[in-house]
Parts: structure tokens; sequence; C-alpha cells
């Protein structure tokens, strides 16, 4: 009958059970929530198109009542984002509420508004993480990628006020050209404040198909290798055996989307997930748990499609595919995408290589 | 344990059923706390949720030693431990 106090091994274990147990059951255990599209940077690289629609936002009322509906439903986590979440007026209040709610909260900001009093209440609430995207140690370049003047200033005293506050917080880089070099200077600073730092080698197109930037930023994934290697040194020791794709073929859909996780817009839709603005489920009108059923009806069906694009590929097990990207490069679900297909020769490349020097040394 | 006394949940803690395991997540703000979550056995569970700022501990006993198999000598144990751990966590107040 004793309550049991998870320890630090205990609570990952017991964790990783409800994890599972979600995906067994596909109950939704971990949502990301948009709060606005309003930004206050420019940054070109974005997925969002840009421009927000102030009337169509949830209230602070709707927003509460959508909260309710997912504590119902037992969802664990919800990482609230924007746009700039911390734009929206009711941010903390907002943030108070699914915390007292009992959910395990993040949020996903640029940094810019949090001075020593935001940082405070971020602790007071309770946020589990703050995310802050860091892309350069260069003024003059995290300037040039946020389109503000004196933008880095501003977050880098962000970060030091999270610190201060003792607020659990990460820094984020996207690996771009124009900061590839600021990449190992930033997983510096993130070392010395002894805070996680990740990098994500992937500029998505943005959700209104425009691919403009992904070729004028994006660098080769060799390239995001070599800073993988910097910034994760630890992870490329030894002799580690290559990570097994976990993908089922002839499945669409390997990722949590139908499964266990969904994204909310500030319009209150549901959607698949964070980057693709589909299928825009009226949450308002039909509840959270009703969107939920029917995304997982649509998630069933492209599963079972016979067609699939990837099904007797050969570099299937080797490609990041995901259903998502060929939407949003504006193919719909069912298309290959050049971007994934040619980090995914890149790999089969590389390991043909590895493979001949095994067997001639 | 005071058998007539009527316990009241805190503010400071949130308990949240999910995948069918009832968890009390404490809300107060100490960077140990944060990290620590608590689960509770069906038992405690029940218990839990017949604190209500009314039931006095000797009535909730009454519809425990009615809905589970259990001697009232054991209960008593039971009953004294949980109320050590919620309390030791201001889970009740």
């Amino acid at each position: 009958m004793a309550i049991k106090l998870a320890n630090k091994k205990e609570k990952k274990r017991f964790l990783k059970t409800l994890y599972e147990r979600s995906r067994e059951n596909r109950h939704p255990h971990s949502i990301m929530f948009e709060l606005t599209y309003k930004c206050n940077f420019c940054c070109p690289h974005c997925y969002l198109p840009g421009g927000h629609q102030a009337k169509k936002e949830l209230s602070t009322k709707q927003v509460f009542s959508i909260l309710d509906q997912l504590r119902q439903m037992g969802v664990y986590h919800i990482g609230f984002t924007g746009g700039e979440a911390l734009l929206r007026k009711d941010i903390f209040e907002i943030l108070g509420y699914a915390s007292c709610s009992g959910f395990r909260v993040g949020l996903l900001t640029n940094g810019y508004l949090i001075d020593e009093k935001a940082a405070s209440k971020l602790k007071k609430i309770g946020v589990d993480r703050v995310d802050i995207t860091f892309n350069a140690m260069s003024p003059k370049i995290f300037d040039t990628l946020t389109g503000v003047k004196g933008s880095f200033d501003k977050v880098k005293k962000a970060v030091h006020f999270l610190k201060k506050k003792k607020v659990d917080f990460v820094l984020k880089s996207t690996t771009m050209n124009i900061n590839k070099e600021e990449i190992p200077l930033v997983s510096k600073f993130a070392r010395e404040l002894g805070v996680i730092y990740t990098i994500d080698g992937e500029i998505l197109p943005c959700r209104d198909h425009n691919e403009q930037w992904v070729e004028q930023f994006s660098i080769a994934a060799e390239e995001h290798e070599r800073l993988r290697r910097i910034v994760h040194p630890e992870m490329f020791t030894g002799n580690r055996p290559a990570s097994k794709s976990h993908k089922v073929r002839g499945k669409m859909f390997n990722c949590g989307v139908g499964v266990n996780s969904f994204s909310i817009t500030p319009y209150g839709q549901m959607n698949f997930c964070l980057e693709i603005g589909y299928p825009k489920h009226d949450i308002l009108k039909e509840g959270v748990r009703s969107c939920w059923e029917k995304i997982k009806k649509e998630v069933d069906a492209m599963n079972r499609r016979k067609d699939f694009v990837c099904k007797d590929c050969d570099l299937f097990e080797l490609c990041g595919w995901c259903p998502g990207r060929s939407y949003i490069e504006g193919n719909g679900f069912n298309a290959c995408s050049e971007f994934f297909k040619h980090r995914a020769e890149e790999r089969k490349a590389k390991e043909r290589r590895k493979k001949w020097l095994k067997e001639k040394f | 344990m005071v058998k007539g006394e009527v316990l009241k949940k805190s503010s400071k803690i949130a308990s949240r059923e999910i995948e069918g395991e009832v968890i009390l997540m404490p809300l107060y703000k100490s960077a140990d706390d944060l990290s620590y979550i608590y689960t509770l056995n069906e038992t405690a569970a029940r218990f839990w949720e017949l604190v209500d700022g009314k039931r006095s501990i000797n009535e909730i006993k009454g519809i425990l030693l009615e809905e589970f198999d259990v001697k009232e000598d054991k209960l008593d144990a039971q009953v004294k431990e949980l109320l050590k751990d919620l309390k030791g966590i201001k889970a009740v107040g």
C-alpha cells in the first residue's frame, strides 16, 4: 500500500512503462500545443509561413477547456510552442494551469522575452523544461538569423537568468551553412553552462510548401555528421554498433502520429504533428477525443495503402523519410522525398565504403 | 494517527491517472521535488480518491475494509505507513 518514491532509475523505468502502454493502447501521451503564430523574430529558415490571425486564436478559457480534455485522456506531457509562445499575454496563466493540472510542461521559445522576472515565474510555475533556440555565438550571425538586431544579447541574458533561477533548460541549434562554424562554439558555451545541447540538420520546407530556404541553408549530411562528432564526442567513442532501423516495411507512419501523439494549433485545430498543417480537425466543434479518433483512423488507412511508395525501395532501412516531409514538399503523403533519398544514398555509399575497407584490411 | 482526523488534499500536489496508474506530482518548486513522481498501488489510490476534506480517516478505513480483502490490523498498519508518506511529501494537510 505504501507510496513508492520514484528515484531517478525507478522514475525512468516507470515513465518508459507509461509510454509503452500509451503506444499499445493508442492513447495520446506527449503532444505539442502551438499557442500563437505571432513571432518577434523573423528567421528565414522557419517552417511557418508567417502571418497570424489574432482573432482566430484560442482564448484563455478555450485553452483551459482543451487542457481539461487532455487531462481526462491521460496525456502526460505537453510542449507549448508558437510562433513565440511568450508573446501571449496569458502565457504564464496557461503554463500555471497546465502545471497544476498535473502535466509535465515544456516550453519551446526563442528566449527573447525571458528577463529575470519571467525566469522566476517559469521556476515558480514548475515548467519542467525550456528549449531555447541558440544558433550562433557571433552576435552578428545570431542577429542575422533572427532578423532582430540585439537579439543575441537578449537571448544570452535569458540563458543566464534561467541558469540563475535554476530553471531546467536546453539549447538547440539548426545546423546551416551560415552557422556551421558557430556550432562548436555554442556547444562549448552549453558545456560551460552544464546544459544539454542538441543540433538538428534538417531544415523543413515551409508549411506553404515553399522550399527556397531548404536549398539555400542546408548543409550536406556528412558536414552535419562532422558537427555531431564535435558536439557529442561521447557518442562516437569505441566500437558502437550502428543503430538499427525500427521502421516496419510497408507501414507509412513509423512515428507517434496516430499512435500516441498529435499537435494542436493556435486556432484549436488538431494536426498530425507540428510540422504539418494537416488535417486541421476542429477541436472546438468536435472535442479533443473525437478529433483524435479521426486521426487514428486516417493514419490506419494510410498505413494500409497497397501502393505505398517506399514499399519495395532498397533504401528503406537507411532512409529517414517521413510522410509529413513529403506532404510539406507539396507532393502529398505517399511520395518519395528527394531530400531523404539523397541522404539515404549517402549513407548507403558510406556503408559500402566501410564494408570494403573491412574486407580489404 | 488520529482516527477521527479529516484529511484534505494539498494544492501543492497534482494527482493524475495515466495508463491505469495513479500518480502524484509535487508542484512545489525546489529543484529536487520536481524531479520526483509518486505512484500509488490500488488500495492507496482508493484511499487517495476518498480523501475529500470531509471524511475522517476512520470512515475511509471503513470503506476500504468493505471493498478490499484485508484484515483490520493489517490495514491499520498500511494506512499509518501511507499517511506518513503522504504527509512527508506534503500531499495532505
